[in-house]
């Protein structure tokens, strides 16, 4: 722990210097930039600078890139606010209760929780990443097929809570499942496809994300007249700071939110989005008004973006002790860590202890220049709302447009997202959840593929996978995340009766 | 019958019916498929049938007392939405500019914005702006169609 310590130390004295601040500067930047952008996230970012990191010294390219993918962290819970559309899936839960504050008029107030809790949840994973890192890296290997089916099960246990009716919530979320499950399986059969070649890779997370989320959205605004009720006269720094006011009155639903951040960050291919759900759900059900969950409260924008940003420094201990990147933004840094030459994995922190601690210790640094740079943002980003919707319609749209086209640049994709968004805007007529559908989208690949793999490994006796202790675990809150709720609330409802 | 009741009762049978005659089609439609390839979503696929069963039956019983609403299709949400697929057909073949230009001038249109000055300046900015950060920032190949760029 003594050379930990001064490894970082004397990472801190590294990284004070004009260049590397400016790397973080235009980094932290660039990722919130894009991460604001519909269809766009930070791991794109990322993979654009990646060539340049070659011509990079080794810090250099780390703090750079690092700092693109915090930004791009927090960008994604901008567009979650204003227009019900998650940056990423990182920022699913936080539509939950961000856009319906936006809806209340309180757009501002949202978008500052949003950003304290993301630096405070940064900030939190980042110490856990430096006191826990080699446990946490251990754990997460204990991890094998059968225990990712859970952690998607896990997952996929929240859809119930997502609406107060819980069966078309369910129905909604098994649709998506069976989206996402589209495409090549892992052992060569063709699901779903018609034929067609763009759909062999499986449906593109962006279409998907922005067909079911953004789309209904912006054909309301089409009959509506604005977003929402708040007045052009509300200053939006007071809402900021409110915002902030608000996660500082919830310390302990902060650090629970943290700790599962953390927890799930590990695992790897979950990280941050199960982890916003999970802390998002386990707020709900122990909230003493679950009710009020998505209506637009603070206590759900606090939960969502305190765990996705705490699972980074989760995920970052996996990547950077065991070479395995658990995302696709942690995939990018082996890749800079690759161009410099180096070989992911344990020996980064024997042959090159002094580029990597600074590493760490400039992720300290990039929360607070997120907490600054955010402001502005999320300043700027209240003013466009309170546009009246015929000028931001046509621009939005195009936003989402060309944002799913740069995915995999064919044309197909965004053909699917406005296919998406019809049947969206139907089933939001019907009340069927969005979210859940998308969450089954994005859960039910790792699903399947997990669950396939766990057959191929126990098909002649498939119970023994819990037998495993981390798997039983895992089934056990599973069960739990789908009764309790039920218990809790049959015991409120006798309560209620017994005092009248 | 009232046209919203019947306006109502096909709300609730259509969609979700499509949904799971599609579910049906996905799961039994998979040519050559092993009991591996179908072991996820096939119980998924009996499951959406139960619910769908719960659901039709729970929402045929609240259409007496359903109070709300039916958000109606506006004309113009039908015309926008036929605007984006326009746009979509004639992207490869106009390019990006000429298309996001009309369809910004389009849509605009039928939401009803009159000033001729924010008919031209928006869309031009707009497009411009897009062009910059997605073409030449994020070098998208974005359709140029029968122009140069």
């Amino acid at each position: 722990m003594s050379d930990l310590m001064q490894g970082l130390i004397q990472g801190f004295g590294s990284i004070f210097t004009p260049v590397l601040l400016l790397y973080m500067l235009v980094g932290t930047a660039f990722g919130l930039i894009l991460g604001a952008l519909p269809g766009l996230q930070g791991s794109m970012g990322m993979a654009l600078m990646l060539p340049f990191t070659y011509k990079m010294d080794a810090l250099t390219a780390l703090v750079f890139l690092l700092s693109i993918y915090t930004g791009g962290l927090f960008g994604g819970a901008i567009t979650a606010i204003l227009i019900n559309t998650p940056g990423s899936p990182a920022n699913l839960a936080t539509v939950l209760d961000g856009y319906p504050m936006t809806k209340n008029g309180q757009s501002s107030r949202a978008m500052g929780i949003a950003l304290f809790c993301s630096v405070v949840g940064g900030l939190f994973g980042c110490i856990c990443l430096v006191a826990l890192m080699k446990p946490l890296a251990v754990v997460s290997l204990k991890f094998g097929p059968a225990e990712m089916f859970m952690v998607a099960v896990f997952g996929l246990t929240v859809v119930g809570s997502l609406s107060k009716n819980v069966l078309k919530s369910i129905f909604a979320g098994l649709f998506g499942v069976l989206i996402g499950t589209i495409g090549i399986n892992s052992i060569g059969t063709m699901r779903g496809t018609m034929g067609i070649a763009y759909l062999y890779d499986g449906v593109p997370l962006v279409s998907a994300l922005i067909g079911f989320l953004a789309l209904p959205e912006i054909f309301d605004m089409v009959i509506k007249n604005k977003i929402s009720s708040e007045s052009a006269g509300d200053s939006s720094l007071k809402g900021i700071f409110q915002g902030f006011k608000d996660s500082i009155k919830h310390p302990f639903l902060m650090l629970r939110s943290v700790i599962i951040g953390v927890c799930v960050g590990i695992m790897p291919a979950a990280g941050a989005s199960i982890a916003t759900l999970v802390s998002y759900n386990m707020s709900k059900q122990f909230s003493k008004e679950p009710d009020k969950f998505g209506t637009g409260i603070p206590e759900g924008v606090i939960a969502s973006e305190t765990a996705n940003n705490a699972s980074e420094g989760g995920s970052l201990a996996t990547m950077l002790v065991l070479g395995i990147p658990g995302s696709t933004s942690t995939a990018m840094l082996i890749g800079a860590i690759m161009l410099q030459g180096w070989a992911p994995g344990p020996r980064l922190f024997i042959d090159h202890s002094d580029v990597i601690y600074a590493s760490m210790s400039s992720l300290f640094l990039q929360q607070i220049i997120m907490l600054i740079l955010g402001i502005g943002l999320c300043y700027y980003g209240r003013k466009v709302i309170s546009l009246p919707t015929k000028y931001l319609i046509p621009c939005i749209t195009m936003f989402t447009i060309v944002g799913a086209f740069s995915g995999r640049m064919v044309l197909f994709d965004v053909g699917l997202m406005v296919a998406f968004g019809i049947i969206a805007w139907f089933m939001k007529r019907n009340d069927f959840p969005l979210v859940s559908v998308v969450l089954g989208v994005i859960l039910g690949p790792l699903a399947d593929a997990n669950l396939l793999r766990t057959y191929q490994m126990y098909s002649d006796n498939m119970w023994m996978i819990f037998t495993r202790p981390i798997t039983l675990g895992l089934a056990l809150l599973a069960l739990a995340s789908v009764f309790l709720p039920i218990i809790m609330n049959a015991r409120r409802k006798k309560k209620i009766a017994i005092e009248y | 019958m009232e046209a919203k009741k019947i306006r109502r009762i096909l709300d609730i049978v259509v969609l979700p019916t499509a949904i799971l005659l599609w579910s049906a089609w996905y799961v039994f439609g998979i040519k050559g498929a092993a009991f591996k390839d179908l072991i996820l979503i096939k119980p998924i696929f009996f499951l959406m049938a139960i619910l769908y069963v719960i659901n039709g039956y729970t929402d045929f019983r609240a259409i007496p007392k359903a109070e709300s609403e039916q958000k109606v299709i506006k004309k113009g949400l039908v015309l926008f939405i036929i605007g984006i697929i326009c746009y979509l057909v004639l992207l490869s073949y106009i390019g990006f500019i000429l298309c996001t230009l009309a369809f910004m001038v389009y849509s605009l249109w039928i939401l009803q914005v009159r000033s001729k000055v924010l008919l031209i300046a928006l869309p031009v900015i707009f497009t411009i702006v897009l062009y910059v950060i997605f073409k030449i920032g994020f070098a998208v190949p974005l359709p140029s169609g029968f122009m140069p760029f």
